[in-house]
């Protein structure tokens, strides 16, 4: 039975709570955040299809998900007091808990980016290689069953030589729903990160990036122009309502613009589409939110969840990794580098 | 008064939609085509019930033209102009070169030539949406641009460096550019151009992904490739976005379309544009300027600005960098 402890942030550690209270066998002693978590009323429904074995297709777990979890400010007293076999991180650049968790030789989940420099990136890197602790690469989009089948096709060729890459977004989305990971980041970059990885997993290795932004106290925006490694083009277009992302960040509802999403992959042999025009099949009036029929038990989140235990378990190693959550931070590292430079800047040589 | 209008050259796929439109219009005499290639041009004029005149003949009977040649050809055809005082609606881009635009915009402003650039997207109502949304300070400062131009690749002399000047950028940069110098009264700073050749076996770009920044220091990015698979139920896009301190609004020139399914043809779906076409309005405006005497609306100033952004475009793509644009 693994024990996980949950790191972040008030609301990201909520959605998580609900998620592992889902899985018959694993339990959640400790929480570290700055304050009791708000857990997320599921709002789900009765799945009696479709969920795979260990997870609980009722509307609602018994009881308060984090009943029974301490809160800590620190990992490492929580990890003193409990007796965990892994840690789920689940805000990004959190190269701190990351680091904790290596030392104590327990498995990571984490998204990315890592760390907000390529010397705590290095350190980071060294540290987990010296523990022999491994990481899994948290990157929700992975999960998603829209991006495996992008990247499905892709790989398989179905659009042929890959050209343009574009994937442009709208944030902080619904509070469910297929596009439901940007709930939180308000930072833009952060939430590029996630494109970032979707196009390194889909495309290959990014080579080349530069990136302009906007801001100001309601609005930001930021794009990315990215050069694949086999040629291929690329760009990540993220605007941020910041007033909905930090009021979503806090755990409350704001009325927010709509979520929006393009993602487009143009190839010489043709091309693969979706907008938010093809996510949302079922329509309520009353709610914009309960637009996706997919539910707590078996979302991203879940799938996220559920890998990792499944990790735990076993002790097998994900399929992506330290390397590849760390390739995903060096490119967002290399766009920040290019916000502050004012040019483009190679991933790999960042210093 | 009925305005004497007619087609020279028709190498550029619009020169159809013209003249369709212009046969149309009750205050327009379509006087005639002219054409380089006199196959082409017989079956143009025939479409639409007018005669194939040499170019001296047709500017000998027309009031104004509409210039549809490759952009190589545009020089000459000023010229002509200018010496029959026959007005002009130009195809973009004004010129393969800065230096070019510049010489035919001086000529025809020494002149008097009444000439202007055909540069419909100004005359999209959703444009107008978003224009006056950011003119009234509904949406507060501008934070960002983020736009899209994509389209087929058109093959022909588009794809030919000698008579296009370039691929996708000549061809698809500046209705976006001219319409966001339109839209905000700034003009593009600084271009950073990611250009490769990845969807055609082409000479020329057909990746055309630009990062801008405006005057007043906002970002604008832009999709300008010829990335629309040729089976694609539609033949591109134009989309403008505009992010502010207050509001962001997303105008697209093309958005009110239906789908039409063809049983006929095996799994075939059309995509087909229903709004207001932004085309009349282009044509109306050179009619009435022709009729009032005054230049159209986008004057070879615009035109000028849009080759120097492309002309910069080049230069940051064989620089790997970003550049300064020249005006």
């Amino acid at each position: 039975m693994p024990a996980i402890a949950l790191c972040g942030s008030g609301p990201t550690v909520g959605l998580r709570a609900v998620r592992y209270a889902r899985l018959a066998d694993v339990t959640v002693p400790a929480v570290v955040a700055p304050e009791k978590p708000v857990v997320p009323t599921a709002g789900d429904i009765a799945l009696d299809t479709g969920v795979p074995d260990g997870a609980r297709t009722t509307p609602e777990p018994a009881g308060e998900p984090l009943a029974n979890a301490e809160r800590y400010d620190d990992l490492a007293a929580a990890l003193a007091a409990h007796d965990v076999a892994a840690v789920d991180v689940s805000i990004p650049a959190a190269s701190g808990p990351i680091t904790t968790a290596a030392d104590a030789g327990l498995p990571v989940l984490a998204p990315p980016p890592l760390a907000t420099s390529p010397s705590a990136l290095a350190d980071l890197a060294d540290r987990v290689a010296t523990s022999g602790a491994w990481l899994q690469n948290g990157s929700l989009h992975r999960e998603s069953r829209f991006y495996e089948r992008l990247r499905k096709k892709v790989t398989n060729g179905a659009v042929g030589q890959v050209g343009v890459v574009r994937f442009a977004r709208t944030i902080p989305g619904p509070r469910w729903g297929w596009n439901a990971w940007y709930v939180a980041p308000g930072d833009a970059l952060v939430a590029a990160a996630h494109d970032l990885d979707v196009l390194r997993w889909t495309c290959g290795d990014i080579e080349r990036v530069f990136a302009r932004r906007g801001e100001s106290d309601a609005y930001a925006h930021l794009h990315l122009l990215v050069q694949f490694r086999d040629g291929a083009r690329g760009q990540v277009d993220v605007t941020v309502d910041a007033d909905a992302a930090r009021d979503r960040s806090a755990g409350r509802d704001t009325a927010g613009p709509d979520p929006r999403l393009t993602a487009e992959v143009s190839g010489d042999r043709g091309r693969i589409r979706l907008t938010d025009d093809d996510v949302a099949p079922v329509w309520r009036a009353s709610d914009p939110g309960a637009s996706d029929p997919d539910v707590p038990a078996d979302d991203c989140y879940a799938r996220l969840c559920r890998s990792f235990a499944a990790h735990c378990r076993t002790g097998e190693r994900p399929e992506s990794g330290f390397e590849g959550a760390a390739a995903t931070t060096r490119t967002v590292l290399a766009a920040r580098r290019s916000l502050e430079e004012g040019r483009p800047v190679v991933p790999e040589v960042i210093e | 008064m009925t305005v004497r209008v007619g087609i020279c050259s028709t190498a550029h796929t619009n020169a159809e939609v013209y003249g369709s439109l212009l046969s149309e219009m009750p205050e327009v005499d379509l006087v005639g085509i002219s054409d380089e290639n006199p196959g082409r041009g017989r079956q143009r004029a025939a479409a639409v019930g007018v005669p194939l005149l040499s170019r001296s003949a047709l500017f000998d009977a027309a009031d104004g033209v509409l210039v549809c040649s490759p952009t190589v050809d545009h020089e000459a055809i000023f010229e002509e102009a200018i010496g029959d005082d026959v007005a002009v609606l130009t195809e973009k881009p004004l010129a393969t070169t800065v230096a070019t635009a510049r010489r035919i915009r001086d000529r025809a402003s020494e002149a008097g030539l009444l000439a202007g650039m055909a540069y419909p997207i100004r005359f999209s109502r959703s444009m107008h949406w978003a224009r006056a949304a950011y003119r009234e300070g509904r949406l507060g400062d501008l934070v960002a641009v983020s736009a899209i131009n994509r389209g087929r690749m058109p093959g022909g002399w588009f794809a030919d460096p000698d008579l296009a000047g370039g691929g996708a950028v000549m061809d698809h940069t500046e209705h976006i550019v001219d319409t966001v110098h339109w839209l905000l009264d700034e003009r593009v700073v600084e271009v950073y151009a990611d250009l490769a050749t990845r969807f055609h076996d082409i000479p020329v770009e057909d990746v055309n992904l630009l990062s801008m920044e405006l005057e007043r220091g906002a970002p604008f990015v832009l999709d300008g490739s010829w990335s629309t698979p040729d089976e694609d139920p539609f033949w591109g896009d134009a989309t403008v976005e505009l992010v502010g301190t207050d509001d962001a609004i997303a105008a697209d020139t093309f958005g009110q379309r239906l789908s039409h399914v063809q049983e006929s043809r095996a799994r075939t779906t059309e995509s087909v544009y229903w709004g207001a076409d932004p085309n009349v309005g282009l044509l109306r405006d050179f009619v009435v300027a022709i009729q009032e005497h005054r230049q159209p609306r986008a004057t070879l100033d615009t035109g000028v600005e849009s080759v120097a952004v492309m002309e910069a475009a080049y230069e940051s793509a064989e620089r790997g960098e970003p550049v300064d644009v020249r005006y």
